[in-house]
């Protein structure tokens, strides 16, 4: 497919998701192309679920959005109107903690006995904050006087090196100091 | 020109750790200290200079990304086309600065 | 087991070179034995006594496939016991790019014991070549 395709966007209300992917199925887009998940924390408290589907004659595609609670992620799997889709229910589930309802629950890439949803932007990279950043040091070698935090590990107050009688980190706080931001502590 | 390895000029060097920072695999170990600069006219009031005394690249992390190599204000760090040699034992893997040149 | 592709590296049936090829520089490994000769015998025990064998680990090693590639090792050192075994690559050698991974083992030596170890990300053929010379002994370094 080598043709510019069009494309677009469409939000859809998360109780809609099985009507509006068969319905655009029967509108002609009905070769499934991905099905994903984005971690919204930081911007909104839920997960994004996308779905591509193209009309390959008509080259013209669309990008259906959903959006689902973090705190209960469950969405109706599709993988009856798509069979393709079911590998990547089982990712994203697996990758997200996100439950596709009556879809196939078995793991797909993770080991049966791992714990945790690694994409998840409050899962932090336990190895980059076990180790100290070769880019943490001045040069010259003076002491540091503000601390350098790299992409990606969160400051140690928040994760890692918590004081133990602090309250316990809130997700959005994880993801946020993991990206480099400033975190301050609110007092709940 | 063939991205085989990444070559270090010493004399180009200042510490900075702009690569260091940089690098995604954080594969580039910098150490550094400071000396005065000496012979400054009378009066000059003192400045130091940073001297480099450990650079080193982990090849076994190291993804040839190159960042480094574009980050670096100096130009001293640069491509080259001999690939990193094989070795018997993973630490055989970290270059120093005289492995580097 | 199911068959493994030896490669009669040199031509002459003294060295056979089996390539483990889980991720992208596999693709380096088919680069390397282009032009070498295929060896129809799939299993370990078919190929000629006292022929020495290189295993070459290429790619990303996950926790999930650790198993599998240990169970090929060791199948093949209960029959040639001095079977060297080659981490070829940033990331068999210890984690690559991916060392930070909750899936990654970090180096396929946190599990088994390597003789040889190309870094590279990937590393050129003419690297694996080198590597096979040396631990098959006919380097000249």
């Amino acid at each position: 497919m080598d043709a510019a395709v069009s494309e677009q966007n469409r939000a859809v209300v998360a109780d809609q998701w099985r009507t509006t992917v068969a319905a655009a199925k029967d509108e002609g887009y009905d070769y499934f192309d991905w099905l994903g998940a984005v971690d919204q924390i930081g911007r909104a408290d839920d997960f994004e679920v996308l779905l591509r589907l193209v009309d390959l004659d008509a080259e013209r595609a669309v990008l259906l959005r959903t959006a689902i609670p973090r705190d209960d992620p469950r969405l109706d799997s599709i993988a009856d109107i798509f069979p393709g889709a079911g590998w990547h229910e089982r990712e994203s589930g697996e990758l997200f903690a996100i439950t596709f309802t009556g879809g196939d629950q078995r793991r797909l890439l993770l080991p049966e006995d791992y714990v945790g949803a690694p994409l998840r932007k409050d899962t932090v990279l336990a190895a980059r904050a076990g180790i100290d950043w070769p880019g943490a040091k001045e040069p010259g070698g003076a002491p540091s006087r503000r601390r350098m935090v790299p992409p990606g590990v969160p400051e140690p107050e928040i994760w890692g090196d918590r004081d133990p009688s602090a309250p316990q980190p809130q997700p959005d706080e994880i993801a946020g100091s993991a990206v480099g931001g400033r975190v301050r502590r609110r007092r709940r | 020109m063939s991205h085989g390895t990444i070559k270090l000029i010493e004399e180009n060097c200042t510490s900075c750790m702009i690569c260091a920072r940089e690098c995604p695999s954080w594969c580039i170990r910098i150490d550094s200290h400071t000396e005065p600069v000496r012979d400054l006219p009378a009066g000059a009031r003192e400045r130091t200079v940073n001297v480099l005394d450990r650079f080193a690249i982990d090849w076994s992390l190291c993804m040839y990304c190159g960042i480094c190599v574009e980050e670096c204000p100096f130009d001293a760090l640069q491509w080259a086309a001999a690939p990193v040699p094989g070795t018997a034992s993973a630490a055989g893997l970290t270059h120093e600065i005289d492995d580097l040149r | 087991m199911a068959g493994m592709q030896f490669w009669d590296w040199y031509g002459d049936g003294s060295t056979y070179v089996v390539d483990i090829g889980l991720a992208c520089c596999t693709l380096e490994f088919e680069a390397a034995s282009r032009g070498r000769k295929p060896v129809p015998a799939q299993r370990v025990e078919d190929l000629p006594a006292g022929a020495k064998v290189v295993v070459v680990i290429s790619g990303t090693v996950t926790d999930t496939l650790t198993d599998p590639v240990l169970t090929c090792i060791s199948r093949i050192k209960a029959v040639i016991p001095d079977a060297a075994v080659v981490a070829f690559g940033a990331c068999a050698s210890a984690g690559g790019p991916y060392w930070d991974s909750y899936i990654v083992t970090k180096g396929i030596d946190q599990l088994v014991e390597v003789d040889g170890y190309v870094p590279g990300c990937p590393p050129p053929p003419e690297a694996l070549a080198e590597m096979v010379d040396q631990v098959g002994g006919r380097s000249r370094v």
